[in-house]
């Protein structure tokens, strides 16, 4: 393969394993709003670094543990702040790879269990994930308190997660 | 739900108290499936944030140009849209089949990482990446480039560089405008004359620190597009947020006219623009351990705790220092009686405070070397570059004092002890009881074994 091959090569294993890499750093990084940032600079790192990975070894393990440097870097410099995992716990769960299931996979099931919540719930669930909306303008809208919305929100997605789980069991990748 | 269960959605939501995150740490360290969940329920999170996501609009990209990316209507995913946008840009972006014709003309120690390009050969269409040392390039635009690593660059086709990290000196003689620098903060067009750049990648943000030494330059903000022209003798520093497409550009300490046109004068131009040559002063604090550390965090971290205890240590010294300079005594006691107190006192935070003295090294401790200049000449023996390293002295010298200080200190202590001894044990008795003076005797003595095994450790440590 040449070096102009393997780069093709490597596009197309960093495309596929952005969702992969974004939930293995979500995790470590506690779902902090900088994951994209963090993931955007181990993107910039493995395609610097595209020379160092082997082809004939899986990408997604090298991409993992660029992340988890680039995750602990992150974690280091913002140590002071108040949701960031202590460094025992970071080596631990950057000891484990995100679910072996495609984003894709997730997808289609969340939307057979989207499709038998009321349609009440449906739409208050995904309004609260519409970017434009906040808990206070959505409790606004159904004429509830932002705290009994967001324990709503809390029990719907629960139920929601449990029924994407339970689906996903029953139809193994 | 389980309690944990909810303080696992709580912290997805950024929701969290800051005792409820700690209960929730412990919880995960007890529970791998606890882990688990969490794993899942981000994921579920993810597909739920793409499933809605807003007309599919993607986030904004830092590709290597910082220039922000045209919006796509990419279904969800998001990030998947924008990073795989990206990866193809990055790849078809900075790819070209022909031949470039810029060579690789001398190395110095250079130590290439992936790969590495031999003299003579054209560079490759690539981004590079040099760990350490430095590469002289020619570009056919009459364009010589010298690169310091560490550095990452990109030689994009026979009229442009692109640098997303390193030092760069340009000595442009061909067409003015014929040569570009590109950087993370914006592009600079070579008006014919030599320049140099030092691209800081920060955490948040990346630092362009440029000096004009010949000519003129023109810097063109990626984002506004508007350009600005310096001119010999004048430096900037440009700083941009690569990883927000609302990148800003802000131009700053401009170089003192006098002292630049100085050292143009000599002929000569720094490769190292962190430290601006706006001053003399601002030269001498470019030390050798900064390059000796470059690269090196660790030792950067524990050699910036060093100077700190070496500079308070030395901050007390000095007071004795300049005591004993004006100190005249006209009762037939020497200085170190009358400073006794202050001595012990000296001794005493050395022996029993925090520090571990013995565990410094000697380059930590004194100064084992010294900037030297290497120097690069073109075919005229004209000087076009001073590349700085350090240089290991034969004898150590005083640097930040601490060794040195600690010979002191001692020196003062055995002065005590000394005259301690010949003025028999109850000297030092409120009393006069020579048991009471017998014991600070031993006790000193133990400071004084303390302090002589520091200083020799430190002299054998020479990592």
């Amino acid at each position: 393969m040449d070096n102009k091959e393997q780069d093709i090569h490597l596009v197309n294993e960093l495309t596929k394993a952005q969702p992969k890499m974004r939930a293995y750093l979500a995790k470590i990084l506690a779902n902090s709003s900088s994951t994209d940032d963090v993931l955007q600079e181990c993107n910039k790192l493995l395609w610097i670094k595209r020379l160092d990975w082997d082809p004939t070894t899986i990408f997604l393990k090298w991409a993992y543990r660029v992340c988890y440097f680039q995750a602990m870097a992150y974690c280091r410099d913002k140590s002071r702040e108040k949701l960031i995992f202590n460094p025992e716990l970071i080596e631990i769960m950057g000891n484990e790879s995100p679910d072996e299931r495609t984003h894709s996979e997730r997808e289609i099931a969340m939307e057979k269990c989207l499709a038998k919540l009321k349609e009440v719930s449906r739409t208050l669930l995904l309004d609260r994930y519409s970017k434009e909306s906040t808990v206070e303008k959505i409790a606004r809208k159904h004429g509830i308190t932002p705290n009994a919305l967001s324990q709503k929100l809390l029990r719907l997605r629960y139920k929601l997660h449990e029924c994407i789980q339970e689906n996903m069991k029953s139809n193994p990748a | 739900m389980k309690r944990e269960e909810e303080l696992v959605w709580k912290l997805i939501d950024q929701d969290i108290s800051e005792p409820e995150f700690q209960r929730l740490q412990e919880f995960f360290a007890e529970s791998k499936e606890l882990r688990g969940y969490y794993q899942h329920c981000l994921e579920t999170h993810a597909v739920l944030e793409s499933h809605v996501a807003p007309d599919g609009k993607a986030q904004p990209l830092p590709t290597p140009s910082f220039e922000p990316v045209e919006e796509t209507k990419s279904k969800p995913p998001a990030w998947l849209g924008w990073a795989a946008a990206a990866l193809i840009f990055v790849y078809f972006g900075t790819s070209t089949d022909s031949p470039s014709k810029v060579s690789l003309v001398s190395m110095d120690q250079a130590d290439w990482r992936g790969t590495e390009v031999v003299i003579g050969a054209p560079i490759p269409d690539r981004f590079l990446h040099l760990k350490n040392g430095s590469i002289e390039m020619q570009f056919p635009t009459k364009t010589s480039v010298i690169i310091n690593g560490p550095a990452f660059f990109q030689v994009l086709d026979d009229q442009s560089l692109e640098m997303i990290e390193g030092k760069v000196a340009v000595n442009h003689e061909g067409e003015p405008g014929s040569f570009r620098l590109l950087t993370p903060a914006g592009k600079l067009n070579d008006l014919g004359t030599r320049f140099t750049a030092f691209i800081e990648n920060l955490e948040d943000s990346t630092k362009v620190h440029t000096e004009v030494l010949e000519g003129k330059i023109e810097f063109v903000n990626s984002f506004s597009k508007q350009s600005s022209i310096f001119n010999a003798g004048e430096s900037l520093v440009i700083t941009g947020t690569h990883r927000k497409a609302n990148s800003h550009v802000s131009l700053a300490e401009k170089a003192d006219q006098g002292a630049v046109e100085n050292e143009s004068e000599q002929g000569t131009f720094d490769q190292n623009p962190n430290h601006p040559k706006t001053s003399i002063e601002n030269q001498a604090e470019f030390k050798a351990i900064d390059l000796m550390l470059e690269g090196n965090l660790k030792a950067q971290i524990k050699y910036s705790m060093v100077e700190a205890i070496a500079e308070s240590i030395d901050q007390k010294a000095m007071v004795l220092v300049e005591a004993e300079k004006a100190f005249s005594s006209n009762q037939g006691i020497s200085f170190a009686e009358a400073a006794m107190p202050e001595i012990e006192a000296m001794a005493h935070s050395l022996v029993e405070g925090y520090v571990d003295f013995s565990k410094i090294s000697l380059w930590e401790a004194s100064k084992t070397a010294e900037i030297a200049w290497r120097e690069n000449k073109d075919s005229e023996g004209k000087l076009i570059s001073r590349i700085p390293y350090a240089n290991r002295l034969n004898t150590p010298e005083k640097g930040n004092r601490l060794l040195h200080n600690l010979e002191q200190i001692k020196l003062w202590l055995q002065t005590v002890h000394d005259i301690h001894e010949e003025k028999g044990m109850g000297w030092v008795s409120s009393f006069g009881c020579p048991e009471d003076g017998k014991l600070i005797f031993d006790n000193r003595n133990k400071k004084l074994f303390a302090i002589s095994h520091a200083i020799e450790s430190i002299k054998s440590n020479l990592e």
